[in-house]
């Protein structure tokens, strides 16, 4: 079924024109996938279309590792719309990592979505339970559906090109994506200075012109995603693949963190530290140079010194915050003092850490 | 917000190109100047902040309360050639977070979430979303005390460059991913900073947020990530009288990429706006073939890391037989009186012509240094230059 009747109905005859530019390959799907719908339906085990019903935390079982359970947030759907996947309930439950610990208190990772109750969301899904972002590659797996539009995580909308390409377009100052509630004690807002300065309403938003070729409604944006998806179903046929049925959790249930309680730290990487150069960043352009172009030394990199034996290296840099915050109150009040004592200082400074790094 | 901003740049006014997303400002300091800013100021595009903060309900936005914080490396960094730059970072950082007071104590040999230390460590796998990661961040917070905890991990199997070689960057010359830039980058998330889309940041894509310094790159924390933190830890009179720092970068804003901005270079357009065909020197940096005697526009961003608004600010563009851009390097144009607010990236064509007497397929760097035309020191020199390269047809 060829996507372009579900976009007829969404725009009137200016589309008419455009619409014979579409292309629909053998299975009547949109071409073009640039924002990754492709990459999300091959790796979720579940698509699924529905509304936030509920958001509950809950703890994990206490670790040794940790000095009190860590707290997560499952968040309840009622699904309207399976696209991939099986699932049989009529609503899904998502665990995610992070939450209130209490009236006060929070913890958050960045890059986790927050939801709401009464968001209504195109997710696509993958390790629930096991991943502490059950969507596919975290936020980039959520779509949101707000005042007949469709808009990613961070509020900007979801558009197309005339050419069946996927766009972010504009960014919106939507209430329901800067503003998020966490518990009935606490509330939060994402201030994006952008869009402070440039807020468009959703009203505002819908009279202005798209910065591509057209905005899907959600019906046209279900049909991109339902393409994406039998796309990537017909690959995983052809190379014998499987479709993981997702857990649909109980928040009542006891279940271990698998986040928090991390194991000892790792080492890093082996490096060499012949090859680690220390570019000189404190010394001024000279006023002149040789007309043959000879550059000054500082704007060369410095070699570090070969060092035979990495574990002799004493760290540079030592201090506790006691010691450094009463010197630092010390030099504010010399610098006040003595204006030019201020600059000095600040010479002083970089000069040391220049020393300290050609000791090494 | 925006009154606080405006307070940085008095007697600025800001304008909004309503036909997009575009701002400009102008100086109404006198009408000469006006007059003069106006006809600069058409050729300014795109300047705007993008810093994303966190507020809470009761008005308390989600930052280190007491405007200190102290990072701890877990015992693994010891004796590595990792955690001089990692403390590097910290100190970039804390040179543009304001009043923020950041302080570091290496060897910590117990590291852990929820201990009320905030923490940095090397783990075997940062998996968020079924996708590895190069690093993460985690804040443990409250509305009523602010931030109380932010731990970093590293990942120690992602393929990092230590070196700041331009050939070895991923998105330049090469594929790996600067530790320095993913440094800043959580640092930022530890200062209490969201991730950016929308403008030129180190809370976009770190990548390429960098600095050309002949063959290496230079991450840096820049200014919409300095205006953030502004905004979160505010700067003293001392800070914004002292702590001048101006900059210039080879890389703009291109658009926005799984929640990140994306960058991209800088560009020379022909006289009729067309961006000119490109090549790569041997480092992998993209440059422009363009012809001898050709009227150009060259475009680079100008930043103030600083904290006060700057002006008598002087650019001057060189041609240049090698990247390394000095002032024995050959002057082609020089651009004065220049102003530059403390809190957007301003991305400026400056209209230019070839030398003639260049060598046909020869490859050149045309730079810029920027700095005050009456000699005033900047906080740090190295930053003042960047340069394009360009290959004579």
């Amino acid at each position: 079924m060829c996507a372009i009747h579900h976009l007829k109905k969404t725009f009137n005859g200016l589309l008419l024109a455009t619409l014979g530019a579409w292309q629909c390959n053998a299975f009547g799907l949109v071409t073009g996938d640039p924002m990754g719908l492709d990459e999300l339906a091959e790796r979720a085990n579940l698509v699924f279309k529905g509304e936030v019903i509920k958001v509950e935390t809950r703890f994990a079982q206490p670790s040794p590792n940790l000095s009190r359970p860590a707290p997560y947030t499952f968040v309840t759907y009622r699904v309207d719309q399976t696209i991939k996947g099986e699932l049989s309930e009529k609503t899904m439950t998502l665990r995610f990592a992070g939450g209130p610990f209490n009236d006060d208190e929070f913890v958050m990772i960045d890059g986790l979505p927050l939801m709401d109750v009464g968001d209504k969301d195109v997710l696509f899904v993958a390790d629930n339970g096991e991943d502490p972002c059950p969507l596919v590659d975290c936020s980039n797996g959520r779509f949101r559906e707000i005042g007949g539009f469709i808009f990613n995580e961070q509020g900007q909308s979801i558009e197309l090109t005339q050419d069946n390409q996927v766009k972010l377009g504009k960014a919106v100052n939507l209430e329901e994506v800067m503003h998020h509630k966490l518990s009935d004690a606490i509330s939060i807002t994402r201030y994006d200075s952008e869009l402070a300065e440039e807020a468009l309403d959703v009203d505002s938003f819908r009279e202005s012109k798209p910065d591509y070729g057209f905005r899907p409604d959600p019906e046209g944006f279900l049909t991109l995603v339902d393409d994406a998806v039998r796309r990537a179903e017909a690959r995983l046929a052809d190379n014998g693949g499987i479709v993981r049925k997702e857990r649909n959790l109980d928040p009542n249930e006891p279940f271990e963190d698998n986040y928090f309680s991390v194991p000892e730290s790792y080492a890093p990487p082996d490096v060499e530290i012949a090859e680690e150069f220390q570019l000189q960043d404190d010394e001024p352009w000279p006023a002149t140079a040789d007309v043959g172009q000879q550059k000054p030394d500082s704007a060369k990199p410095a070699a570090a010194p070969k060092i035979a034996n990495s574990k002799e290296i004493q760290p540079v840099y030592v201090g506790d915050d006691n010691g450094e915050e009463n010197s630092r109150g010390i030099r504010l009040g010399i610098m006040m003092l003595f204006p030019g004592a201020g600059v000095l200082w600040y010479w002083l400074k970089r000069r040391n850490a220049r020393r300290a790094t050609r000791a090494k | 917000m925006k009154s606080t901003s405006m307070g940085d740049i008095k007697g600025i006014q800001q304008y909004r190109d309503t036909n997009s997303s575009n701002r400009f400002y102008k100086s109404i300091k006198s009408n000469a100047m006006r007059a003069g800013v106006l006809a600069l100021a058409s050729l300014f595009t795109a300047p705007s902040w993008g810093y994303v903060i966190t507020q809470c309900s009761n008005g308390n936005y989600i930052k280190w309360k007491d405007n200190k914080v102290t990072l701890r490396p877990s015992a693994s960094f010891n004796g590595t050639g990792w955690l001089q730059p990692l403390i590097d970072m910290i100190d970039e950082v804390e040179q543009h977070a304001g009043q923020l007071s950041m302080s570091v104590v290496t060897g910590d040999n117990s590291v852990s979430f929820d201990n009320g230390q905030s923490e940095i460590w090397w783990a075997g796998s940062v998996i968020v979303g079924g996708t590895e990661r190069p690093a993460a961040a985690t804040a443990y917070a409250s509305c009523s005390k602010g931030i109380t905890e932010m731990d970093v991990r590293f990942n120690n199997t992602w393929k990092w460059d230590l070196t700041q070689n331009l050939s070895n960057l991923t998105g330049i010359g090469g594929s790996k991913r600067s530790y320095r830039g993913v440094a800043l980058h959580e640092i930022g998330h530890v200062i209490g900073l969201g991730h950016v889309t929308d403008t030129y940041s180190i809370m976009g894509s770190d990548t390429l947020h960098v600095h050309f310094e002949g063959d290496k790159g230079r991450h840096y924390f820049g200014e919409d990530s300095t205006r953030g933190a502004t905004v979160l830890y505010g700067s003293s009179p001392i800070q914004q009288a002292l702590l001048n720092d101006l900059s210039v970068t080879s890389f703009r804003h291109t658009g926005s990429k799984n929640g990140y901005s994306t960058h991209g270079p800088v560009r020379i357009f022909n006289s009729s706006d067309d961006v000119l065909t490109t090549f790569t020197d041997t480092n992998g940096v993209l440059g422009y073939r363009v012809n001898k005697g050709q009227a150009v526009k060259v475009e680079f961003g100008y930043e103030n890391l600083g904290y006060a608004f700057q002006n008598n600010v002087r650019m001057r563009y060189y041609i240049s037989t090698n990247n390394v851009i000095s002032t024995g390097d050959r002057l082609i144009s020089t651009q004065t009186n220049m102003q530059f607010a403390s809190d957007v990236v301003s991305y400026w064509q400056k209209s230019l012509t070839i030398p003639s007497d260049l060598t046909s397929g020869n490859i050149y760097y045309l730079g810029v240094i920027i700095d005050y035309a009456d000699g005033s020191s900047d906080f740090r020199s190295a930053n003042n230059t960047s340069y394009i390269p360009i290959r004579i047809n």
